[in-house]
């Protein structure tokens, strides 16, 4: 489209033509069909954006969806643990509400602690290790291994249920920093529930979160898996006290 | 917690009750997250999919006299299902064709019904898009094109946003307008509406 047409379509939505120029315009759009349809996307959009109770109830399904974070990582724990979580939740939040703020008002310390964490070097000896029948989980282990994300991303997405896919998916995700991608990922195997992979998902969800400056959401992950009995209960502790005292 | 009628349930929605939000999220979103998670969705899938549910019964209720004569739960479900039976054809006709639902799907609704929804649910794709790119840009931006799309004259932008003339009000209207524009015609899910 160029300017000249972009400018009368302007000036139409504007309210800004009246007789002769009205008419000669309409007459442009009867022999015009690409700006006519310009045009009536424009007039949509703008009605899109006065549609200010549709926007609002868009914005308060979103407010109300769960953060499914904390939910699923929760679940797996029992009702001890998730006592022993929520107090120490409450203990960083309440009896440590000045250090906690002073250090997640910074963002360069949550990106600082998730680059520390994010360790790509674990990632790959993990998968040098593996030996699959499974072509394609194969084929996408070696693209990870040879760093081309993008092709290991594409390799997953064929075996959508296999579970070390979905893992190995989400690590490539964070290396491409998309963090949402790699979440839904980890997400969908804690939802799975019966995958060895699961403390995996969790930690490295956490990571995302962190990484993501989704602070809240990563204390919560955080916590839940300090409270637990995993191989990341250890590093859990140790980056949430570091959260508190960086 | 006690069930609230299919009424207030829709005149909640269209009220934008924060209360009824949360119990319809609390009540029915598991069952069509269950669905979605069963036929190859995502979690996000089954996010979009309960919104865009909700929106569309909200648009229903607002442009014509909707009512319920199921339970609000039964209604909303078969939106929802029908809507996702819907993208998995586009999506993965291969699984759609293999199971049991394709053939409820030609059954949900009348063909006239199935017409009109079919709109709607085009046309409310079309607008999410849009409407959650307006949310990306700038407050500023948000309300310079707000006081466009209401009419408002140039000369009454300017005052309102205290700009200092009329010349940069044209100017900062034509970049918002543009970049809300540039972001939608980008977006991969508004290519393919």
């Amino acid at each position: 489209m160029n300017s000249n047409k972009q400018e009368l379509i302007d000036a139409y939505l504007l309210g800004n033509m009246k007789d002769d120029k009205l008419n000669n315009f309409n007459e442009m759009l009867k022999q015009d069909p690409e700006m006519e349809k310009e045009l009536k996307f424009q007039e949509e959009v703008m009605a899109s954006i006065r549609d200010e109770k549709k926007l609002a109830l868009r914005d308060a399904l979103n407010k109300a969806h769960p953060d499914s974070g904390r939910r699923f990582i929760i679940q797996r724990y029992s009702k001890a643990a998730q006592l022993a979580a929520a107090v120490l939740v409450l203990a960083l939040i309440v009896g440590g509400s000045f250090m906690y703020k002073s250090v997640f008002n910074s963002s360069s310390n949550s990106q600082q602690l998730f680059e520390e964490y994010f360790a790509p070097e674990y990632d790959l000896m993990t998968v040098r290790s593996i030996t699959s029948s499974n072509t394609i989980l194969h084929q996408g282990m070696n693209n990870f291994a040879n760093q081309d994300y993008n092709k290991a991303i594409e390799a997953f997405e064929e075996i959508p249920d296999n579970m070390l896919g979905k893992l190995y998916s989400g690590f490539s995700h964070m290396h491409l920093e998309n963090y949402g991608q790699a979440e839904e990922q980890f997400k969908n195997i804690i939802d799975d529930g019966e995958s060895m992979f699961i403390d995996q998902a969790a930690w490295h969800l956490g990571l995302c979160y962190l990484a993501s400056k989704k602070d809240d959401a990563a204390l919560m992950v955080f916590n839940d898996i300090a409270t637990g009995n995993t191989f990341y209960k250890t590093k859990s502790i140790e980056l949430l006290t570091r959260m508190g005292s960086d | 917690m006690k069930e609230i009628a299919s009424e207030n349930i829709l005149k909640g929605i269209i009220e934008n009750d924060r209360e009824i939000i949360q119990y319809v999220y609390r009540e029915y979103f598991e069952s069509v997250k269950k669905f979605v998670l069963k036929h190859r969705g995502t979690r996000e899938d089954a996010k979009d999919l309960f919104q865009d549910g909700i929106v569309i019964i909200y648009e229903q209720a607002n442009s014509k006299n909707l009512v319920i004569k199921s339970s609000f739960y039964t209604y909303f479900y078969t939106i929802c299902k029908y809507q996702w039976l819907k993208i998995l054809r586009e999506r993965d006709n291969k699984y759609f064709e293999s199971i049991d639902n394709n053939l409820e799907f030609d059954r949900i609704y009348s063909l006239e019904v199935k017409r009109e929804l079919d709109e709607l649910i085009e046309k409310e794709n079309r607008i999410k898009i849009y409407q959650k790119h307006f949310r990306n840009l700038s407050e500023e931006c948000q309300r310079v094109l707000r006081l466009m799309a209401k009419g408002y004259k140039p000369d009454e932008i300017r005052e309102t946003m205290n700009y200092k003339s009329v010349g940069y009000t044209y100017k900062k209207r034509r970049i918002c307008k543009e970049r809300l524009i540039n972001l939608i015609k980008n977006d991969k899910n508004y290519k393919n509406t």
